[in-house]
């Protein structure tokens, strides 16, 4: 009966800020106006594609008893663990409250956001086995006659390398909140350009990677938020002025 | 006299003047009045549709992680024969070493 040996290497997290990535869409809403004070619902989808991720490594040596073998090994473990992170639409349903003022409309706006998440786990385990190496036993040390070997071991000598790789991704909807503000300016009675800023936090979410060895890559929690600007044109569908 | 004469006419002249400037200073005081009492607000009541586009900043926060490699696992992947007996693992080291 084998007793399993692990090496574990623990990877710091990190907070990657993606520069701008362009983000584009449409959305509908309605308006109800009491005098200068406006208050409606909208909803809105986009599209972007945005994504980051990290690249962490560790050098781990280990000893191992094989009780099968009767034999002890040593591996020296290089691990690398890459994390990635995409997103390619995002959404959104919430309401607003506005003033208007001349031909311009005031508002702040809150809700809740949708967005995708596609998450890649991709880790490998590079490991060289060492043995000790005897006299004239098991393992001869190699670069001397056979003859001449000391006993008891005196160094290691090398048995053989194996690379181990395991790649998972997942794919889901985190739901969050935003919150934000903007402008719109009527050009003509039914058509308006506008301006809006959205404060964005889509939550967070623990990914459980599953594996059936020998790499078994660490559950890893994604957070993403975003601050989003963007310019828009709406048409008044119903009732047309 | 003739002190007299161009203090009058500057009088005169600054009299002209100021009945000349009065329609249109009232019609700049027109233009205040206009941008300080707002006037009726557009109706933004009813359905709307529209497109937009931008720019978006994502912030994406990765966690600490731990993972792990079954060694032992790793080391039958290099012999997978051996687990099943003792000399066929001795013979494989053997050459694997000396190569």
């Amino acid at each position: 009966m084998e007793v399993d040996t692990f090496a574990s290497f623990d990877f710091p997290g990190h907070n990657d800020k993606t520069n701008n990535k362009p983000i584009g869409g449409g959305q509908t809403g309605f308006n109800f106006q009491f005098g200068h004070f406006v208050v409606g619902g909208e909803g809105g989808f986009s599209g972007n594609t945005s994504e980051a991720g990290g690249k962490s490594s560790g050098f781990q040596t280990k000893e191992l008893f094989l009780f099968t073998q009767q034999m002890n090994v040593t591996a020296e473990t290089e691990f690398t663990s890459i994390r990635k992170v995409e997103t390619d639409w995002n959404g959104f349903i919430g309401g607003h409250l506005g003033f208007a003022l001349w031909q311009f409309l005031f508002y702040g706006s809150g809700g809740a956001a949708f967005t995708d998440v596609h998450f890649t786990a991709m880790d490998k385990a590079d490991t060289s086995f060492f043995s000790p190496c005897d006299g004239g036993g098991l393992q001869p040390c190699p670069g001397a006659p056979r003859a001449v070997q000391p006993a008891p071991p005196l160094g290691t000598v090398f048995i053989g390398e194996v690379v181990s790789r395991k790649t998972s991704s997942h794919k889901d909807v985190l739901t969050g909140w935003y919150g934000g503000g903007g402008a719109l300016y009527a050009l003509t009675n039914n058509v308006s350009l506008g301006v809006d800023y959205k404060r964005v936090d889509w939550g967070d979410k623990t990914d459980h990677f599953s594996s059936g060895g020998p790499v078994f890559p660490g559950n890893t929690n994604v957070g993403v938020s975003a601050d989003q600007v963007t310019f828009q044109v709406n048409v008044m569908l119903w009732p047309f002025h | 006299m003739r002190i007299r004469f161009l203090s009058a006419t500057a009088i005169l002249c600054a009299l002209v003047l100021a009945f000349s400037a009065a329609p249109n200073a009232r019609a700049v005081g027109n233009i205040f009045e206009h941008m300080a009492i707002p006037v009726d607000p557009c109706n933004w009541g009813g359905w709307y549709m529209g497109i937009n586009s931008g720019a978006t900043w994502n912030h994406f926060d990765i966690g600490k992680h731990t993972s792990e490699v079954n060694l032992t696992d790793q080391f039958y992947e290099l012999f997978p024969v051996a687990a099943r007996g003792s000399r066929y693992l001795r013979q494989l080291r053997f050459s694997r070493a000396q190569r």
